[in-house]
């Protein structure tokens, strides 16, 4: 039985399933429900709170079970001139997407020799720019497969948006490269737990490389095709963009995606540029602050103090972008391209030279 | 023995979905399914240089020709009047052309695979040591920015053109339309 | 090396195992019920019209520009990685190619392409 654990092709599949399915699955689902309920915050009205059992409505906890069964009971609809190989598969891609993403980012610091990263490769930021590229195709044939000119609209919008955006984060991410000086993630995230003025601000992205945070952090709400960046799918204009045909458990499975890449670019965000897992001053050893003694503290602890941070990092991220899809009215489909390519642009190749000058002059 | 087994099988599960997919791509009738079909292969082409230990050349195929240059291809099946266009098009004439190209290919193929014996030793670079020993993207570096610095200003050089022909062509298009 | 990619792989059947698990949910249990009208694409209400698509030129555009640029940003990952060592030699070179780069974005800019309300 233990031999099978320390098997590394059954670990990987052990670290599949939980951190898929007991942790982007639930979060995922959590999310759905606090983007409705924060909306209502801040539109000053009550979210969803009636579904209950019995007595009990949990906050509005059961509304995700009631949208899961209502969406599994709806017709499977596809309108007359479809084509229904596409239309199935279309989805598929922005999943597909969606879930590789979770393969390269560590939840916590390693416990002896067992890593929370599902995969560690030479190439990581590579991978994930490559694997994040295939949602397109979704987008794509999810407009084309279906005779419908909103959905066209919304799949050429959707594509030429997040081909663009993938370019600004190619070109935010290389000053990043530049200062931690790999493609590995995990030397990423190590390299954001040095310390400058011996011990006291830590090398976070954020603070290496604020403007390509700057960046990156706008491309990936445009690559996410959220508000302010939802030309794509403008309700008020093209309907629902390229998924406009879309009902039942096939338009779940769009919106289903869309929070797990929620979930996993506040978790890439977290990881780039945030400092990954790494709570400020806590070491391996134990909490050092400057040049103070050490507060030992056992590895255990550590990987779980950890874990919840790295949890709470995620969490504020997510809470970042819903809160501005609510607060900030969409952009002209035009705006955006002119703000990807006249301004995103110039700034990532200025910030890219900025960050080698430096990188030589220090 | 037993992970040599799996990634040996590996590579012929991979060959066989390439070839099939190829297979798709050109009898295909949708114009669709032959680029998915061709996104498919790029993508199985990656796996494979990753099963061959060249995981750079895996991940520049996954990001260049799945992430960029199929996306492109898709893109303009779908902003071409398609669905009903293509059915119209009348392929006839270019099988005797295709038909002649292909016999030429496989005159040259054929013969190496049946007169290949046993390996063929690793040249260059890129061997399995070296990438461990200085790391892929390392050696990459090292071929582009040193050893053919010239060729990548050139490159440079040649992508401007490819912007300014498209900005020309589109901005002609467009005046006309109007 | 395949033992590092092999997350990959059950990643990969995962996602594609959950999906299609979903669309058998939807062919399963969903109700079937089609009418001549119903099958007509949604259009708002208006009338249906078999579809003339056609799109603007200006995607094709983009799609272009963001070829080139892919492109020359894959050429600078391998450089970004080795700074130091290139040192000031490779700055001038970098520069060089940037330069090119940035007068490929002026002119695209310049030329006022994606302005879409202009012309």
């Amino acid at each position: 039985m233990l031999e099978l654990l320390i098997n590394p092709y059954i670990q990987t599949i052990l670290k599949v399933i939980f951190l898929i399915f007991l942790v982007v699955l639930p979060s995922a689902a959590l999310l759905t429900l606090m983007e409705r309920k924060w909306s209502a915050l801040i539109q000053d009205r009550r979210g969803p709170g009636r579904a209950n059992i019995g007595k009990f409505t949990f906050l509005g906890i059961f509304h995700i079970l009631a949208d899961g069964m209502k969406l599994a009971l709806k017709e499977d609809f596809y309108p007359a001139g479809t084509n229904r190989f596409l239309f199935t598969i279309a989805p598929y891609f922005g999943f597909f997407s969606a879930v590789t993403l979770f393969a390269l980012l560590p939840i916590t610091s390693p416990l002896g020799n067992f890593t929370f990263q599902i995969v560690d490769v030479n190439i990581g930021i590579l991978m994930i720019l490559a694997y994040m590229s295939f949602s397109i195709y979704g987008a794509v044939l999810a407009g084309w497969s279906t005779d419908n000119k909103y959905g066209m609209l919304g799949a050429v919008r959707a594509s030429a948006q997040m081909i663009s955006y993938e370019v600004f984060l190619g070109v935010s991410l290389l000053g990043l490269l530049v200062v931690y000086n790999s493609l590995r993630i995990s030397d990423i995230v190590a390299g954001q737990n040095e310390y400058w003025f011996n011990g006291l601000i830590p090398k976070w992205g954020i603070l290496t490389q604020p403007i390509g945070f700057l960046i990156f952090f706008t491309a990936i709400l445009a690559e996410m095709k959220r508000a302010p960046f939802d030309a794509p799918e403008g309700e008020s204009e093209i309907v629902a963009g390229f998924f406009i045909e879309y009902s039942g458990m096939r338009f779940a499975l769009f919106f289903l995606a869309e929070y797990i890449s929620l979930v996993g670019m506040a978790m890439l965000i977290s990881t780039l540029f945030l400092g990954s897992y790494h709570f400020p001053w806590l070491l391996d050893a134990g909490f050092k602050l400057g040049s103070l003694p050490l507060v030992e503290l056992p590895q255990w602890l550590v990987v779980f103090l950890r874990f919840i941070t790295f949890g709470g990092k995620v969490l504020f991220c997510c809470w970042l972008i819903i809160s501005i899809r609510w607060s900030l009215p969409r952009f002209k489909f035009d705006q955006i391209m002119k703000l990807g390519w006249n301004r995103l642009m110039p700034l990532g190749i200025l910030n890219l030279i900025i960050t080698i000058l430096v990188t030589l002059l220090f | 023995m037993e992970a040599s087994l799996l990634s040996n099988s590996l590579f012929w599960v991979l060959g066989s979905v390439a070839i099939i997919a190829a297979s798709v791509a050109v009898l295909a009738p949708n114009p669709m399914y032959s680029g998915l079909s061709l996104m498919l292969i790029f993508f199985v082409l990656a796996a494979i240089y990753i099963w061959m230990k060249q995981e750079y050349f895996g991940a520049m195929q996954l990001l260049i020709y799945v992430g960029a240059i199929m996306v492109l291809f898709i893109f303009m099946i779908m902003l071409l009047n398609t669905r009903t266009d293509f059915e119209e098009i009348n392929l006839n004439w270019r099988w005797g052309t295709a038909f002649l190209l292909s016999i030429g290919l496989m005159s040259v193929l054929i013969p190496a695979v049946v007169n290949f014996k046993g390996s063929l030793p690793v040249l260059g670079n890129y061997t399995e040591n070296n990438i461990e020993l200085i790391g892929a993207s390392e050696l990459f570096a090292e071929a582009l920015w040193e050893k053919s610095i010239l060729i990548v200003e050139l490159m440079s050089i040649l992508l401007l053109v490819g912007v300014l022909g498209a900005v020309v062509l589109t901005k002609k298009n467009y005046t006309d339309q109007i | 090396m395949v033992n590092n990619y092999f997350g990959y792989l059950v990643l990969v059947v995962v996602s594609l195992g959950m999906a299609s698990s979903f669309t058998l949910i939807a062919v399963l249990l969903g109700p079937k019920k089609r009418s001549a009208v119903k099958d007509l694409p949604f259009e708002t209400g208006m009338p249906y019209v078999p579809s003339a698509k056609s799109v603007n030129v200006k995607f094709y555009l983009v799609a272009m520009l963001f070829l080139i640029f892919d492109i020359e940003v894959a050429f600078l990952y391998p450089y970004a990685l080795k700074v130091k060592e290139y040192g000031w030699t490779g700055f001038i070179a970098v520069s060089a190619f940037l330069l090119v780069l940035g007068i490929g974005i002026v002119y695209e800019w310049r030329k006022k392409i994606l302005e879409w309300d202009k012309d």
